[in-house]
């Protein structure tokens, strides 16, 4: 019961956090045509892996969405997400087991991302 | 050290990119989204030292392509899930992992780890060298003067130029360190600093972060330390 209590406290935690460009910046350490291809190829892959994700979870092809899960996973950890980093790690697991586990979760944290990219 | 990428996701690759470019120690020479294409590369006889190698491919997965390849170069794995690495550690020439998204300080490590392979490697070999090889022609006011290597006792970078200093006299040379040290390495070079390569052969002593060459104090960079020790011949 408590260990079930902690998961639950550690899948919550993903409604607080927010996406930020602390690795980005870190990696671009002041040289702003840097941090511009980054954020650029971020805005424009980011999208069609996720729309790639969306027509898989409509089509039920779950082995599939889980190599997507496991691409997006990269782009929530490098934006910040670690709850939802590690979340999603466990969703793409179950995704693998036609289990939609932690779908909300994933999905709450792409729709944050997608947020974020709009208004960067 | 030249190093690919092969990785299918963009952004993965812009971020490895940039870790090389602002490295001293590699130059990224091609990158891929598949391997198919970075074995077609490889087949064509490419001089590659290093190999930045996702895991999670579609079709032909990283770990495909290590069974797949001969006499393959170093190997660093790129993954998202270090659980899909440890396969990949049956084979010798892999020589680290790194988690996505990659961390600089890890991204250091593992180069270090290659630099140290790659030092271990040739210095065996500079044994069995062709001894003519153990010159160097270098361009000075359009004249080609030789240089023989083994009495270059280090290389200092000044800007766009180096400076050769060898047992007899100093030479200035337009071009950079990372050229020369290409060709140095070979012959128990190694670079202890950003702005100096030196020859091993010629140390008398190393005290914290210098080494003494002749009457030289040489600086060594806090993170090229453990390179140097451990490419010494200890006791």
């Amino acid at each position: 019961m408590l260990a079930q209590n902690s998961f639950l406290q550690f899948i919550n935690k993903d409604m607080g956090e927010q996406p930020n460009l602390d690795y980005i910046d870190k990696l671009a350490a002041g040289d702003e045509a840097i941090r511009k291809r980054l954020i650029s190829v971020l805005k424009q892959e980011f999208p069609i892996e996720v729309a790639i994700y969306r027509e898989q979870i409509l089509n039920s092809i779950y082995l599939q969405a889980a190599e997507s899960v496991h691409k997006i996973r990269h782009k929530i950890g490098l934006l910040g997400l670690e709850n939802s980093y590690f979340s999603s790690k466990i969703y793409e697991q179950n995704l693998r087991n036609n289990v939609l586990q932690n779908q909300i979760n994933f999905e709450n944290a792409i729709n944050k991302i997608e947020f974020f990219l709009k208004n960067i | 050290m030249r190093c690919i990428i092969i990785d299918d996701e963009q952004m993965s690759r812009e971020i490895l990119a940039v870790m090389i470019f602002k490295s001293s120690e590699l130059f990224l020479v091609e990158e891929f989204s598949n391997a198919i294409d970075a074995i077609k590369y490889l087949n064509e006889g490419h001089e590659v030292d290093l190999i930045f190698l996702d895991i999670h491919m579609p079709n032909f997965s990283g770990i495909d392509f290590i069974k797949t390849i001969k006499n393959p170069p170093q190997v660093i794995m790129v993954t998202t899930d270090k659980n899909f690495a440890l396969e990949a550690f049956n084979y010798d020439f892999i020589n680290d992992y790194l988690v996505k998204p990659i961390q600089g300080v890890r991204f250091d490590r593992a180069i270090e780890r290659a630099m140290l392979k790659k030092v271990k490697k040739v210095i065996p070999a500079s044994t069995n060298l062709d001894f003519s090889l153990n010159e160097l022609f270098i361009n000075i006011d359009k004249r080609l003067v030789k240089i023989v290597i083994p009495s270059i006792k280090y290389v200092r970078a000044e800007g766009d130029y180096i400076d050769i200093i060898t047992e007899t006299r100093n030479y200035t040379v337009h071009t950079s360190l990372k050229k020369i040290e290409e060709k140095l390495t070979p012959f128990n070079f190694l670079r202890i600093h950003r702005s100096y390569i030196i020859n091993l052969n010629k140390i008398i002593d190393i005290q914290d972060s210098t080494a003494l060459i002749g009457k030289d104090i040489i600086p060594i960079s806090k993170n090229k330390r453990k390179l140097l020790i451990e490419s010494l011949n200890l006791l």
